[in-house]
């Protein structure tokens, strides 16, 4: 059946044109050409040889971008998985509290999420300097040898974990405490009437009602952790040698201290793909429909 | 199906949206600081077209607007002396994130939107003058100037800048990466200023130890090692003088050598030895500033313009901080201004740039920003100004600029101090020296296209 335009339909194409024009300017034209640009050398953006797949082939070839795409995907899993097991926990724990120390604790506990990265990884940084930082004042105060946390490999990865992880536990707290809240308190009077101990309420009653929160955040988080480059590039530099690389900050240097745009353009459209996936799992647990 | 697609399509806008937000925002604050001025600059150009004045537009790190800043105060008063000399016409600067502005300069040419003067820096200027972006100096101002008044600034700067004997632009903050030390440790200990690599790393051991005012543990030797230290390390200095250059003639690098083994095995063992923490495997410059004004270090390897903050920021006397030229020669660096080939305003914005190396601009740069003189007529007329103790730093940087390291423009280096903190870093944690060094050559080689 043909379908036919109203002065409604007409209407409401003109309204959501502004938005339309925006995205169009500034998301549709610039991923378009950043995929065009991704076939073709594009070094210090003088438009060279088209190489095909090329970038592609390298990029999934290159032991440092696996390597790099590794220690991202550690470094996500790690602190996501660290930020929603610690926000469950807060948020169970506030969920029985009322009244202003509630309130403040889920003040406190949105600080880390809502202030800048930059200040965010300085602060961290400072905290971990191994001569004039806190942590190692304490330490040496109360008798213990000093920790270089940013100096090996490993500490180097923990530390990074640890601040991401830092940085989203408020986030986590908040999303699931909201799930919470909706949660039917006659269900879990009844189940209580039933002989349900408080463990069993929780696995069998509100951890199922909060699931969609509990995935929405966690998705959500993921997504913000795989794509932080603010954190690495503050904190750790993606050092000592490479081991905190993240994706991002190895895409940022790509750009803007070797001038290789045809291989971060390509290396832009991987981490999009990776993202992509993220979001339709997102789209897809939100029961989002279109 | 249909709605299957639509959802992956929308997904597929949502991950662009995040890749978009993922930039750098450690830069943000300055970032927006620089957008907010380019805004207004934008609004300035509309309203001066309309008014029928010229604008000509600069992009540069320094903001005019603030008066904290001795350099951005002298580039102010330049603005406002150009200004007078010529009714209608206004000097606009864009301040930018300088880690980004001459990829944003190179993609604005591109549009035909790039500001009339640019400013770049060192390691990014083969790969803009590779893309024909500026304007020889000949064409505007250069083939004015007298034999007397070209060897007056003629020095690695000067020539770095040139191309097919031709000059597109010579260098503004200049800048030298020497050692800064504390006279008073030095006197306090009864050593001198070290002169070769034996020296350093001796003198920084006599140095190290716990402060007994303040009760931190204090290094000889400050060192930056991270990926993020923008000024080169001493592996340069040590590379260079033993074999004389850092690349073989087709620009590959050439660090696997003798020569590297042994600058790699000296920076071990001032780790080792206690004159340089073994954090300095992953600390930055911005880093080891800090520090060395809280007295972690008696000394300090870093570049020469930095010294008036750090005076002014150091938690102890201030004038026994002094600067000297390292073992090996000082890494000459900083900042290089041009004119935009495709500028409608090359001529004007040529006087303005003849106006920023002019020996009265010259005296501005040097009394209010301390950085050091880009005419050698200048170290001749103030003589006296660069006697005074608090001053010598500036002279100390100058003369180094004869006798610098240099560097070819003919190909590009972008990443090269990266890539050889890189291999220190590998080596500092665990790697083997040689391999190390292989595997920042083929990283710098690939990355750079060779």
């Amino acid at each position: 059946m043909k379908q036919t335009w109203t002065l409604k339909d007409i209407k409401g194409g003109f309204y959501i044109l502004p938005a339309m024009f925006i995205l169009v300017m500034f998301l549709v034209i610039p991923l378009g050409l950043t995929i065009y640009y991704s076939f073709y050398r594009l070094d210090y953006l003088i438009k060279g040889n088209f190489v095909g797949l090329g970038h592609y082939k390298m990029l999934l070839t290159s032991p440092k971008i696996l390597r790099s795409l590794g220690a991202t995907v550690l470094v996500t899993i790690a602190a996501t998985g660290i930020s929603m097991i610690l926000g469950l926990v807060l948020a169970l724990w506030i969920d029985r509290k009322t009244g202003i120390f509630s309130y403040l604790i889920e003040l406190i506990g949105l600080v880390p999420w809502v202030i800048s990265m930059v200040v965010a990884g300085l602060l961290w940084k400072w905290l971990f300097n191994g001569d004039m930082g806190l942590l190692n004042g304490i330490l040496k105060m109360l008798g213990f040898s000093p920790i270089y946390v940013v100096q090996g490999k490993q500490s180097a990865i923990i530390a990074l974990i640890f601040v991401m992880a830092w940085r989203t536990i408020g986030y986590a707290m908040i999303m699931i405490l909201a799930g919470l809240k909706g949660v039917d308190g006659g269900l879990i009077e009844a189940a209580k009437i039933d002989g349900a101990s408080p463990w069993q309420s929780l696995i069998w009653i509100k951890l199922p009602l909060i699931k969609t929160q509990v995935l929405l955040s966690t998705i959500v988080l993921t997504v913000s952790n795989f794509t932080n480059n603010t954190i690495p590039k503050v904190l750790t530099s993606g050092g000592p040698n490479d081991a905190t690389n993240v994706i991002t900050l190895q895409q940022y240097n790509m750009s803007f201290r070797y001038y290789q745009f045809g291989e971060s353009s390509a290396l832009s459209v991987l981490i999009m793909l990776v993202t992509t996936l993220m979001i339709i799992a997102y789209m897809k647990v939100s029961k989002y429909k279109i | 199906m249909k709605r299957r697609t639509l959802s992956i399509l929308l997904a597929g806008a949502l991950a662009a949206g995040s890749l978009t937000g993922c930039g750098s925002s450690d830069n943000a604050d300055s970032s927006a600081t620089a957008d907010a001025k380019t805004s207004d600059s934008a609004a300035a150009s509309q309203k001066t077209a309309s008014s029928g004045e010229t604008t000509i537009r600069m992009w540069t790190f320094l903001d005019p607007a603030n008066t904290e800043n001795g350099r951005s105060v002298a580039l102010s008063q330049m603005m406002e002396e150009f200004e007078a000399d010529h009714p209608g016409v206004k000097i606009v600067v864009e301040p930018q994130d300088y880690n980004i502005m001459t990829a944003k300069f190179l993609s604005a040419t591109s549009t035909g939107d790039a500001p009339d003067i640019i400013w770049c820096a060192r390691d990014e200027l083969c790969g803009v003058l590779n893309a024909n972006a500026l304007e020889p100096l000949e064409n505007l101002f250069l083939a004015d100037w007298t034999a007397e008044e070209i060897a007056d600034v003629d020095d690695v700067f000067f020539q770095f800048g040139q191309r097919d004997g031709k000059h597109y632009t010579m260098g503004l903050s200049k800048n030298s990466v020497g050692l800064y030390y504390r006279s008073d440790l030095l006197e306090a200990a009864g050593l001198s200023v070290p002169t070769t690599f034996d020296e350093l790393l001796s003198t920084a051991k006599a140095l190290s130890g716990e402060d007994k005012e303040s009760g931190i543990q204090r290094y000889g030797l400050g060192q930056a090692f991270s990926t993020e230290s923008a000024d080169p390390q001493l592996i340069v200095n040590y590379i260079y003088d033993k074999q004389g250059s850092l690349f073989n003639e087709d620009g590959t690098a050439n660090w696997s050598t003798q020569a590297g083994v042994e600058a790699m095995e000296w920076i071990v063992k001032t780790v080792e030895e206690g004159a340089t923490p073994k954090e300095a495997v992953n600390t930055a410059n911005e880093d080891s500033i800090l520090e060395f004004e809280a007295g972690k270090y008696a000394m300090l390897l870093l570049g020469g313009v930095r010294m008036p903050n750090i005076r002014e920021a150091a938690s102890f006397d201030s004038s026994a901080i002094q600067f000297a030229i390292l073992p090996g020669g000082n890494n000459f660096d900083g900042w290089f201004a041009g004119v935009w080939s495709g500028s409608s305003n090359k001529e004007l914005a040529g006087e303005f740039l003849e106006k920023m190396y002019s020996p009265e601009a010259d005296q501005l740069w040097v009394t209010l920003g301390g950085q050091a003189p880009l005419r050698k007529s200048t170290l001749e007329n103030m003589a006296d100004f660069f006697a005074k103790e608090e001053n010598q730093y500036m002279k100390i940087m100058s003369d180094s600029f004869t006798n610098a390291i240099p560097l070819s423009n003919e190909y590009t280096v972008n990443g090269f101090k990266f890539d050889m903190n890189r291999a220190i870093q590998s080596v500092l944690t665990g790697g083997q020296i040689e391999s190390s060094l292989k595997e920042a050559e083929a990283a710098f080689n690939s990355a750079n296209g060779r």
